[in-house]
């Protein structure tokens, strides 16, 4: 296995950790005549902005897929606490993906995968590009303003968007509203007994996405909760999450 | 009370108290301070990735280490929490055993000795002034008082200055003989064990540190940091450009 960091801004946090096989050409497969790899998966951290969780909780993750086959990126950013309020932490996040993507173009067709408020981020970094992307939402907060009302992380949607509610802006703001033209695919999976994203915002999310004519596929988990999904050990990552991301193989030459 | 290097030009009333921070100055480290996030101290190589940052967020920040220390000296809780020991006081500035997150100011004075020891708590310490000659111990004993001082081996020393972050899990045993009024934002996790273990090294004497809760009246009262000493620490900090 190889590593690496890229950084794409002065300060620590503004880096991106990269996993990759040692030697990527072996777990290429010939499918009708056209050479098959696995898609490079792009991952973004949640934590509800203020990084109870860090992108080193996902190396876990990053392993397993390099396992499979996969180039990975762990996007890090700033905290709510640190510089990251909003718009910062997505202004991170769509910074990291034009480095990732400037340092080699295979990047541009990464699977883009989000957990929880890294949702919010990625979406928002995604929302008006046109890019097409294949994007996963793992238990994904991304509606700001239900995700306050509904109490989620604790307040901490509202420290994060303490400043542009400071000056008069509102938390729909700042919740991304993608078009069909930005997203090839969009797939939402949800942990059946998640204790951090009530099934209610889960819900609401789902059919705002649904209601734009976003490409939206739903899977739901059994028996997982919140980081389950991202933890490699549990039957909700290795049985739903991996074999998904799996599934987003890209033809890379013919 | 000992005499400290620079107390020949104290100002009688740090300028902290003369003027204070706003409300607002107040209201908005607050917000910050809420917006921290829970440090999983189970896991010390995550508590130090985040503890770290923390640590720095906060001691590179002057302005706001000053509103924090001014609004612990206004908290009751928190200044019922300052307190002196033989070889450094502690002036506690939040406290949010929750999210894993005591915070306070480690001040070193000037008399020193070597007492091996472990701690009830994971912490992190951030060196912003001074610095620590710092050696971590093996022991192959039990740690009461039968411990035989000569069987504890020093097996990594190095010195620790202004500017450095380290962790360490509660369990180890160190000593850190500082120089006079080295300064440290230390973040300390919630209680592991009841009581932390001390040997000095240079005759053997073994005694125990305990919680606050386990502590009595008495104790606490000597223990209490004086408005007198604070005062000392307050124009020392604010000397070195710390507040």
């Amino acid at each position: 296995m190889s590593y690496g960091h890229l950084g794409y801004g002065p300060l620590h946090w503004q880096r991106i950790d990269l996993y990759g096989p040692a030697e990527p050409e072996e777990t290429r497969a010939t499918v009708a005549g056209a050479t098959v790899s696995a898609a490079p998966v792009v991952l973004v951290h949640g934590g509800f902005w203020r990084h109870d969780r860090t992108a080193q909780d996902l190396e876990p993750l990053a392993c397993a897929l390099v396992g499979r086959g996969h180039r990975v990126a762990v996007v890090e950013y700033r905290p709510s606490w640190d510089g990251g309020v909003w718009p910062a932490a997505a202004d991170d996040c769509r910074a990291a993906l034009r480095t990732l993507e400037e340092s080699d173009t295979s990047w541009a067709g990464a699977t883009l995968v989000g957990h929880s408020a890294g949702c919010h981020l990625l979406l928002a970094s995604i929302a008006g590009t046109a890019r097409g992307a294949t994007a996963v939402l793992l238990a994904p907060v991304t509606d700001l303003a239900e995700a306050s009302r509904l109490g989620v992380g604790g307040g901490s949607v509202d420290d994060f968007l303490a400043a542009h509610l400071a000056v008069g802006g509102s938390h729909k703001q700042a919740t991304p509203e993608p078009h069909p033209a930005d997203l090839a695919s969009l797939t939402v999976v949800s942990a059946e007994h998640d204790q951090a994203v009530p099934r209610e915002l889960t819900d609401l999310q789902l059919d705002d996405w649904v209601g734009r004519g976003l490409p939206v596929t739903s899977v739901q988990a059994p028996d997982a909760r919140h980081m389950h999904l991202v933890n490699p050990e549990r039957p909700a990552c290795c049985s739903v999450v991996l074999p998904l991301l799996a599934g987003h193989a890209s033809i890379v030459e013919e | 009370m000992a005499t400290r290097p620079g107390d020949d030009l104290l100002d009688p009333t740090p300028a902290i108290l003369l003027a204070p921070p706003s409300d607002a100055e107040v209201t908005m480290a607050e917000a910050l301070m809420a917006s921290l996030p829970t440090v999983r101290w189970n896991e010390l190589e995550r508590a130090a990735e985040i503890t770290d940052a923390i640590a720095r967020r906060l001691g590179d920040d002057r302005a706001l280490l000053r509103t924090l220390v001014a609004r612990a000296i206004r908290t009751p809780e928190l200044r019922q929490k300052f307190e002196c020991h033989a070889l450094d006081d502690k002036i506690v500035i939040w406290d949010d055993q929750e999210k894993g997150l005591r915070i306070r100011l480690r001040l070193a004075n000037t008399d020193q000795y070597e007492r091996v020891h472990n701690h009830r708590y994971s912490f992190t310490a951030y060196i912003l002034h001074g610095a620590y000659q710092h050696t971590l111990y093996a022991t192959d004993q039990p740690l009461d008082e039968t411990a035989d001082v000569s069987r504890f081996w020093p097996y990594f020393v190095r010195e620790e200055p202004a500017g450095r972050v380290i962790t360490l899990d509660h369990d180890q045993l160190h000593t850190t003989i500082t120089e006079p009024e080295t300064i440290s934002l230390m973040i300390q996790s919630p209680a592991q064990k009841r009581r932390a273990f001390m040997i000095r090294r240079d005759n053997g004497d073994v005694w125990y540190r305990y919680g606050t809760a386990d502590e009595s009246e008495e104790r606490r009262s000597e223990v209490l940091m004086s408005d007198e000493r604070l005062h000392h620490w307050l124009s020392r900090l604010e000397a070195f450009g710390l507040l």
